[in-house]
């Protein structure tokens, strides 16, 4: 630090400064205005664009020089996804198996987040670092013994492999650690009173924890909910059956053309589609989600 | 407890099982025959899998600085005091959790050669169109790879810096201020190596989501890795590609767990040289 004479001398140049160009600010505000927005509009150009792809007739993306907004709007393209392509019914699955996802994190998060939180045990810590291992651990490493016991479970071609691994915490430590940051927020004596008046450990969790970690806990499962109903390498490896594919899944067999090449139009259509459940959910919980990610702690 | 150590149980036998399989031939049906470091001495000889590993290192030395330099200009603009800060952060975080599917059909719209927007925009200023993700040279595929991971990502990258530059006392920066250090300077000087720790997150959690990319090849090879077992293109192959194709493929289980540990050490051998380099460059609060 400088001295105060220094600090005032200091402070009233930076006024002068200012006073004497006030277009400056102004001018720095617009420019970085400008970066910021074109920058979003470069990211949010590949939605645009396939928007706009998606509600022309068959072949109608298909102009040189290209045409940037349809010159006719129809819906055909979205029946015929959801029709002939069967991304309807695989719409419904994905909403089951995401779901199941979404609750079975909830489960897991909310009583391995308590035990971690609240019990004292030998090697918690230990345990603590093996979890965060866990979240860095590629999955590639684990994923073949993986298959092989599902298949020895005969559970290939269900949805149990993809949905039991978050009601076992093996598929949901990021929320587990999430749930765990927050309950460690909310203060012991709220503990210490329900147990004097006699509460035993669940009604804790059930009345206090749950309620009142309920923003995380929320926030846990609406993150699976998301990876769940993204994913397609899980839902690739253990589906075989068509009619059980998933959103993911049926739009990976449209791009690979398996019945026949799928016209540009109808893949966007596909694409806007498996985009609406994100985005409802993104608009009602933007904030949490971004929270969420972010982790409560994670760094350092 | 009991819970807990179940959920151990549950990681840790497949962790061991996987990395005995890796010196092992398995076809997933007659017992594993152990073959020593054959596997291991295998990925040395094995073109496909050199050219996997030369993919994935020219993706993450593309990905990994422009997600982590984007994200932390982007994360400086926004955190000027605009208006509507949250309305630009949701359009950059958007893209962070749109499904890969989604997103390959668009980038691969966007990339078509014939009838694209990005080939039209670079006609319109008098360049080049390009091939794109049909070219045969494996760099310009990746290359494309790398830009829609980095558009995918940045918002994520983003959102941590965000959260780092709130973290930073709004005194240091008014003392800096009224000492008469420049906006430029104190940017320099306090910014950028208070928010060192976020750098330093976004650069792991980059190197490592750059090591375990599928779905965007899945995606923008327009699900051709998943259909092509036999004849990968050599330009689409990346490791956890080759680990698909060799273990749910071919039946090579063995040597699919061979290849999911090389990459797995490569990229610990990445993270812990950060973690070495951590303490020249990032700094921490007390």
């Amino acid at each position: 630090m400088s001295g105060s004479l220094a600090q005032i001398s200091a402070s009233r140049r930076v006024r002068l400064r200012s006073e004497r160009r006030p277009w400056r600010p102004m001018f720095e505000r617009s420019g970085v205005y400008l970066v910021v927005l074109a920058g979003a509009f470069l990211m949010a150009l590949p939605f645009l664009w396939t928007l706009s792809v998606s509600v022309r007739p068959p072949g109608g993306s298909e102009s040189v020089p290209i045409q940037w907004l349809p010159s006719s709007v129809t819906w055909s393209e979205y029946q015929t996804v959801l029709s002939q392509y069967g991304l309807g019914r695989f719409t419904l699955n994905s909403l089951l198996v995401a779901s199941l996802a979404g609750l079975g994190t909830m489960a897991a998060s909310a009583l391995l987040g308590y035990a971690w939180a609240v019990f004292e045990f030998p090697g918690r810590r230990l345990l603590f670092s093996l979890l965060l291992l866990l979240m860095a651990l590629p999955g590639q490493v684990m994923i073949i013994p993986v298959y092989l016991i599902w298949s020895k479970l005969s559970a290939i071609d269900t949805y149990v492999p993809l949905t039991v691994p978050f009601f076992l915490g093996t598929a949901s430590a990021f929320g587990i650690f999430l749930v765990r940051q927050y309950f460690l927020t909310i203060p012991r004596d709220f503990r210490d009173v329900a147990e004097l008046d006699g509460a035993g450990p669940l009604t804790i969790l059930l009345r206090i924890y749950m309620p009142l970690g309920l923003p995380a806990i929320v926030t846990a499962g609406l993150l699976a909910f998301i990876t769940s109903w993204n994913e397609v390498f899980l839902p690739l490896l253990y589906l075989n059956t068509q009619s059980k594919s998933t959103v993911q899944l049926g739009l990976l067999d449209m791009m690979r053309g398996q019945f026949g090449t799928t016209p540009p139009e109808l893949l966007a259509a596909g694409s806007v589609i498996s985009m609406i459940p994100i985005l409802i959910v993104f608009i009602v919980a933007q904030r949490w989600l971004v929270n969420g990610f972010v982790g409560t702690g994670l760094k350092g | 407890l009991p819970f807990l150590v179940a959920v151990l149980v549950l990681v840790g036998i497949p962790v061991v099982w996987s990395a005995y399989l890796s010196f092992t031939s398995f076809d997933g049906f007659n017992p594993p025959t152990w073959t020593g470091l054959h596997n291991w001495l295998r990925i040395f000889h094995d073109p496909a899998t050199l050219s996997a590993f030369r993919n994935v290192a020219f993706l993450a030395l593309i990905f990994v600085p422009l997600q982590t330099g984007l994200g932390l200009v982007i994360a400086l603009l926004l955190h000027r005091g605009l208006r509507a800060v949250a309305f630009l952060r949701a359009i950059y975080f958007l893209p962070a959790i749109s499904p890969w599917m989604a997103v390959g059909i668009m980038w691969v719209a966007l990339f078509n050669p014939e009838y694209g927007v990005v080939n039209a925009l670079l006609s319109a200023i008098h360049m080049p169109a390009g091939l794109w993700l049909l070219s045969p040279n494996w760099w310009v595929f990746q290359l494309v790879v790398a830009l829609a991971t980095t558009w995918k990502g940045v918002g994520y990258a983003v959102v941590l810096f965000m959260a780092g530059l709130q973290a930073i006392p709004q005194e240091l920066l008014d003392a800096a201020k009224a000492d008469g250090a420049s906006e430029w300077r104190s940017l320099w000087r306090i910014t950028i190596p208070l928010l060192s720790p976020s750098t330093f997150l976004v650069l792991v959690l980059s190197t490592i989501a750059a090591s375990q990319i599928f779905d965007p090849i899945l995606a923008l090879s327009g699900g051709g890795v998943a259909t092509n077992i036999g004849g990968l293109p050599n330009q689409q192959v990346v490791p956890t590609v080759l680990l698909y194709s060799q273990g749910f493929g071919l039946g090579h289980f063995g040597y699919a767990n061979t290849i999911a540990w090389a990459l797995f050490i490569v990229v610990a051998a990445f993270v812990i040289l950060q973690r070495r380099l951590e303490s020249r460059w990032v700094h921490y609060e007390r």
